[in-house]
């Protein structure tokens, strides 16, 4: 545990106690000027997106990401012989709302796509809400489709873990301690699901690495990334990640309490892009919230990629005509992601 | 016991006697709860060297105050401390030789050290319908209690003897206080900005065996018990299962508890193992769930239980 995720007065023995060396422990050097040219380098990357519409579970799904990376300049080449990581979201079992995670369609699509470009692809996940990850799988259907597809699913809860530095800073985390999996991965593509999220507007791309984090070492929820700051460490693990791109099923998707309690909403979408904050900037304008409104993407914006319509490089469907609003809870802290006070269910 | 389930039973047992020092996945580095559960079911199988083995594992890696980490090299969490404590305690129960005098002192250091801490506690506010004021136990020190740890230190002080204690009462009102209106409990959050939450089955079920045993039985317990025994229809995963079994037969909530009711789902779980290989970890909780009413979880004394002050309103 990392003594400043420590606030326990009666256990400050335990907390203050000097860390053993067990696991490998990336030094924690970067800082200052080294993370902000590295944030920088990270943000030169390109910024196209690519939206599909009329999609449908199933469709053709492999044409369309496959169509989607290659429009965005997606190098094919670059993967070749290389670990692709694809990060679903399935944070809790959701037999009673299967719009609440990714579509395992969707997941086994991108896994063909990258598979069929030589890469060595796993799918992991750490579910935030439960500690029986096999519950989530199984009753997602993702547990039986990468059965069916021979993919092997990384437990990302419960995997060996490694302490990367913290590059982004924003919080007070010198540190994350990623699972094996992420650390090795050469890409990881973040494939949420397009929903309102009762406390930050909305989830996406970025929001959906919080799954990388390992509850063995945070907890069920991740408590100590809240306790630290959901803007902040949403912003910190995306700066820390290795290289990330990101495939949104938006096909069937939740509006309203979201990410849980939420209601369904057909979009028939789905999104590509190469640059994460890109990708959930589009999705907001999709959902007609304000980006530069959503706290993670406001830290987000120029510093892991743009915010700005006229920054983004549209590819595929305009998103303009497709921009449909996505009912938000009538709360304080969600009425200035709206421009007009409209839209929005008690 | 069905003859299929009986040839995996015998061959989970001959691998876990052989090898009762793991993690959570295999070839990776060990950790604190998969050896406490195979140290309980190795002590009611009378595998006496091999819950030796798992015990002193933990024991060693038992850090100056009493918490046994997550990992047993690492420096935290310490939520599995409890864990380690019952498989001292049923050692130290079940056997009177040396080593259980030695677990007997691991155990007690562990206690205190759970004695020593728990969760932050938040103001009550109307954003969450739990009782945010009371103490439980976190995952993670210095953040939020959470039912499962508090549900795994309230077994741990229960089978220590440890019951009367005040936060051990206290433990037992925070996981009532979190079971859902309508059954079953989640994480740890009953209502969230005016809306009710989902139940979930690992922590439903950790409840419901955290307060085995309970007199008289809550009645705010019964809709969970409800709630587990629908879920058991239905496709669980094997550590949902596990518990979903021990926390029925806790409950006499099924009419003969010889676990003829559980062929089905664990034979669904063993199924999808052979289908793709389930963790040491996860056959080591199937075979814990088939000892039934015969788990080490399950003996704690019975407990009458008596509040000290109102109980909360949600």
């Amino acid at each position: 545990m990392n003594s400043e995720n420590a606030r326990n007065g009666s256990c400050t023995a335990a907390v203050n106690r000097s860390r053993r060396n067990f696991m490998l422990t990336g030094g924690i050097t970067a800082a200052g000027a080294a993370s902000v040219a590295w944030l920088n380098s990270k943000f030169q990357a390109s910024s196209k997106v690519f939206i599909a519409r009329h999609q449908k579970y199933a469709g053709d799904l492999v044409r369309t990401i496959r169509d989607g990376l290659i429009a965005c300049e997606f190098d094919p080449t670059s993967i070749h012989g290389k670990r692709v990581l694809l990060k679903p979201n399935l944070v809790e079992p959701n037999r009673l709302s299967p719009h609440m995670t990714t579509h395992p369609a969707l997941i086994v699509a991108a896994a063909e796509v990258f598979r069929g470009w030589g890469a060595s692809v796993t799918v992991g996940e750490g579910p935030g809400h439960v500690r029986d990850t096999e519950q989530a799988l199984v009753e997602s259907g993702v547990f039986e489709a990468l059965a069916d597809s021979k993919l092997t699913f990384e437990d990302l809860n419960y995997q060996e873990i490694r302490s990367v530095p913290n590059r982004g800073r924003r919080s007070k985390l010198r540190e994350f301690f990623f699972p094996r999996a992420v650390v090795e991965a050469d890409l990881i593509v973040s494939m949420p699901k397009m929903k309102t999220h009762h406390w930050m507007g909305m989830t996406g791309a970025l929001k959906n690495f919080y799954g990388v984090i390992p509850g063995i070492k945070y907890g069920w929820p991740k408590n100590v990334l809240h306790f630290h700051g959901i803007p902040e460490t949403v912003f910190d693990i995306n700066a820390s990640l290795p290289p990330s791109i990101a495939i949104v099923d938006g096909i069937d998707c939740m509006e309203g309490d979201g990410p849980i309690l939420g209601t369904l909403k057909p979009m028939g979408l789905v999104l590509v892009g190469t640059n994460v904050t890109a990708v959930d900037a589009t999705l907001c304008r999709l959902m007609k919230i304000l980006p530069e409104q959503i706290p993670y993407l406001s830290l987000a914006g120029d510093r892991l990629g743009p915010l700005a319509d006229n920054r983004i490089v549209q590819r595929g469907e305009d998103w303009t005509p497709l921009a449909s609003p996505f009912l938000l809870l009538d709360r304080k802290h969600l009425r200035s992601m709206r421009q007009s006070h409209t839209h929005f269910v008690t | 016991m069905q003859p299929s389930l009986d040839s995996w039973r015998r061959s989970q047992l001959d691998r876990l006697q052989k090898s009762p020092l793991l993690g959570y996945h295999e070839n990776e580095s060990l950790a604190a709860e998969p050896i406490a559960i195979g140290a309980l079911v190795a002590i009611a199988n009378d595998f006496q060297g091999s819950s030796q083995i798992a015990c002193d594992a933990l024991a060693s890696a038992q850090l100056s105050d009493g918490a046994v980490s997550v990992y047993l090299n690492d420096d935290g969490p310490f939520w599995t401390t409890a864990l380690a404590c019952i498989a001292w305690n049923k050692y130290s129960t079940c056997y009177k030789d040396e080593a259980a005098n030695r677990y007997k002192i691991a155990c007690d250091r562990g206690i205190r050290f759970l004695l020593a801490c728990g969760g932050e506690v938040i103001p009550r506010n109307k954003i969450v319908g739990h009782n945010s004021e009371l103490v439980g136990w976190p995952w993670v020190l210095g953040t939020h209690s959470w039912l499962e740890p508090t549900a795994l230190a309230l077994m741990a002080l229960r089978h220590a003897g440890y019951q009367s204690h005040a936060r051990a009462s206290e433990a037992a009102e925070l996981l009532l206080d979190r079971q859902l209106t309508d059954g079953g409990a989640n994480y740890g959050n009953t209502m969230v900005l005016g809306q009710p939450l989902r139940p979930h089955v690992l922590p439903s079920a950790m409840s419901v065996v955290a307060l085995a045993n309970l007199f008289p039985l809550s009645r705010r317990l019964e809709p969970t018990i409800g709630y587990l025994q629908r879920e058991l229809n239905r496709p669980l995963g094997a550590t949902s299962l596990a518990w979903t079994v021990l926390a029925l037969v806790s409950a006499n909530a099924q009419a003969d508890t010889s676990l003829l009711e559980f062929h089905w789902p664990i034979g669904e779980v063993i199924k999808r193992s052979e289908r793709v290989p389930a963790p040491s970890h996860h056959n080591n909780l199937i075979l814990l769930a088939m000892l039934g009413d015969r788990s080490p979880l399950l003996d704690a004394p019975v407990w009458e239980l008596v509040f000290d002050r109102p109980r909360s309103a949600t």
